[in-house]
């Protein structure tokens, strides 16, 4: 998340009546303001003429006129929003000088450069001063669970700057016992540099730099890790990542930033769907990755034990090639199948109807490489296939954020992301249903996020009646996001959200051509989400990726 | 029982009254029961509806997202609405109460 770009508006000459911000006058407006606060919030529902609480007090609230004419103006607002603009700026300060204090520890790794005479004493007490702020970080990191740094956690921080130190692009943090890893652990990773340029004495010129770039291995496997540092996701010179054998329930859609990204292993953890993030990364666009997911927990899109219900003479026969060329329409041929299999053996199970799927999508994919082919582009494939094949019923979310419509039982072992034939069945009715506009609490919930401070405005949440618990907890995520990797990303359209109007989980096959029968191996499940209620727009049977 | 017409009004808590189109209010679904003319709001005979808790410059803006959201409802490149930031807190609250 960036900073605010300007600061805090401050008041206005034209606008005496404003209080100021000394110290005094607020310690003595508090009690006033929190008077204030209380019959507003107990008047809201009753009319009343009081002006309304964060409107300016300049217009009348009825002049609508005088509000027209200047509309963009950012205009100063009496009642606690003061404190939350005062104290926007008061941490906008603490982390521009925290910004300061990093940049002259990061110029000190290039003492040697800046200064041709620099002795090395001179570059030790840089490396000194800089472990000593990653050690401050390390403190203001806000830790509720951790009085004492554990030793496992203290002992990896010695690692990752042991590497940094020498260069070292292999992290091994494997086999620590951890339990829990803070940003400030990984943090020194950023200043990590190939080591044959550690000695030059003068800065890297362009063509220098990128060999610099390092190319992170990072192991974390067999620790007890539940979560993973954000920190970690903004280190995009990671290469190889090793999460195998932790506790981990989810991964992060942020896991897509790490573009650099060759080989992933999550495999061994408590991981029950992934994010859809991840479908993208497995869909390599000629990149070679190797991702390794399971073992882990994932839910299923319906029961894929035994044999196929489909008799394998009829039904999943390869296609030849010329038979394909003559396939004018291939869905057509596929309910013909479908019809036939109703007519002979009765009602097509679930798994029949993925399996009928999987070879839609196969004859389709086969027919768009033949057709790219003949056009002369090349393609680089992938070994193994990406077909969609199902997604589960579509859970549709209010403004805020709250269920519109239980479908299922919720979080009973996956059942509520069981496959099913219509996902859109529940779809709400009436006008604007499947509207792609955001919806204007989600509008406003964004413009609360960018002009104020939510991380100061918390603590006083509680203290307004008038703040429901859907809206607090919004309000909350909105200040995780900004604190946090920022805010999600449609599935559908890539527009950035707060609240998620509709979530469902699709199941894809990834596994090889030669497989003729479905098994549990090789259906992955990734969760969608997405910004609008229109937005929600299942992949089709058929869908598959090169 | 008084017909359904094309247009209702919203008034606000200070007074001020905003004519709009039945079919954009209706998205809020809270509205949209208000003025269900088979419903037994006394809100549905007159095509009229008092937002008490809403100032006027609230309702105005919601009453700008009204058309907002119609405008582009099927868009694929959606405009972001100018939210002002003095009111958004306030709006927050008029969207949560509208479910809009
Ligand atoms: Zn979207």
């Amino acid at each position: 998340m960036s900073l605010p770009s300007s600061p805090p508006l401050l008041p206005e000459q034209d606008l005496p009546t404003l209080p100021t911000f000394a110290p005094i006058a607020s310690a003595s407006n508090a009690g006033l303001r929190a008077l204030n606060r209380k019959r507003q919030l107990s008047d809201y529902g009753s009319p009343s003429s009081d002006p309304p609480l964060f409107s300016d007090t300049t217009s009348d609230g009825g002049d609508a006129s005088h509000y027209e004419e200047q509309p963009r103006r950012k205009r100063l607002v009496r009642g606690p929003w003061w404190n939350v603009g005062k104290g926007r700026g008061q941490s906008l300060r603490r982390s521009m000088a925290k910004t300061e204090r990093l940049r002259n520890g990061d110029s000190g790794v290039w003492m040697g450069s800046d200064e041709s005479e620099a002795s090395s004493d001179c570059l030790i007490s840089s490396q000194q001063r800089m472990q000593e702020l990653a050690m401050q970080d390390m403190a203001d990191e806000e830790m509720s669970s951790d009085e004492t740094l554990p030793n496992a956690e203290a002992l990896a921080a010695r690692l990752v700057h042991g590497c940094v130190d020498k260069g070292k692009e292999v992290v091994d943090l494997s086999d620590r016992g951890l339990i829990h890893l803070s940003n400030a652990t990984l943090a020194p990773l950023h200043q990590l540099i190939r080591p044959s340029f550690v000695g030059v004495t003068h800065p890297p010129s362009e063509d220098e730099f990128s060999p610099l770039t390092p190319s992170i291995q990072l192991f974390l496997s067999r620790n007890q890790l539940t979560a993973l540092p954000l920190e970690l996701f903004n280190l995009t010179n990671i290469s190889v990542l090793s999460l195998r054998n932790n506790d981990l329930q989810h991964l992060s859609p942020a896991i897509a930033r790490l573009n650099k990204l060759k080989e992933l292993n999550i495999a061994g953890n408590n991981i029950s769907y992934l994010p859809w993030e991840l479908l993208e990364l497995l869909d390599r666009r000629g990149k070679h990755r190797q991702i390794t997911v399971r073992p882990n927990p994932l839910i299923e899109p319906c029961d894929l034990s035994g044999p196929s219900p489909l008799p394998k003479a009829n039904f999943t026969r390869v296609m030849q090639t010329e038979e394909l060329a003559r396939c004018t329409d291939t869905r057509d041929t596929v309910n013909n199948l479908r019809c036939k299999y109703v007519a002979e053996q009765g009602t097509l199970s679930m798994r029949g109807e993925l399996e009928l799927r999987l070879k839609l999508g196969r004859m389709l994919r086969i027919q768009y490489l033949q057709e790219a082919s003949k056009a002369g582009r090349e393609l680089k494939l992938c070994r193994e296939e990406l077909i969609y094949l199902a997604s589960s019923a579509v859970q549709y979310f209010r403004g805020d954020g709250t269920p519109l419509r239980r479908t299922g039982s919720q979080h009973a072992g996956g059942e509520e992301f069981a496959a099913c034939l219509d996902p859109t069945a529940t779809a709400p009715s009436g006008s604007g249903s499947a509207s792609t506009a955001p919806s204007l609490f989600e509008l406003a919930l964004h413009s609360l996020q960018t002009n104020f401070n939510l991380q100061d405005f918390l603590p006083k949440m509680s203290t307004f009646p008038g703040i429901s618990s859907s809206l607090a907890s919004a309000i909350r995520l909105a200040a995780a996001n900004t604190h946090g990797l920022g805010n999600e990303t449609c599935s559908t359209c890539g527009k950035h959200f707060i609240i998620a109007r509709a979530e469902w989980m699709e199941y894809w096959f990834h596994g090889w051509s030669s497989q003729r029968e479905l098994t549990s191996e090789a259906v992955l499940p990734f969760l969608r989400r997405v910004c609008s209620w229109g937005c929600a727009r299942p992949s089709e049977a058929g869908e598959f990726r090169c | 029982m008084a017909s359904e017409t094309d247009y209702v009004t919203l008034i606000s808590k200070d007074g001020f009254s905003y004519v709009v189109q039945r079919s954009s209010a209706r998205i809020s679904p809270v509205l949209k029961r208000m003025l269900d003319p088979t419903g037994a709001f006394l809100e549905a005979k007159d095509n009229t509806c008092i937002l008490q808790d809403m100032p006027g410059i609230v309702l105005e803006k919601v009453c700008e997202y009204f058309y907002y959201n119609e405008k582009n409802k099927d868009a694929r490149d959606v405009p972001e609405m100018d939210i002002p930031t003095e009111l958004c807190l306030e709006l927050l609250m008029a969207s949560d109460y509208l479910d809009i």
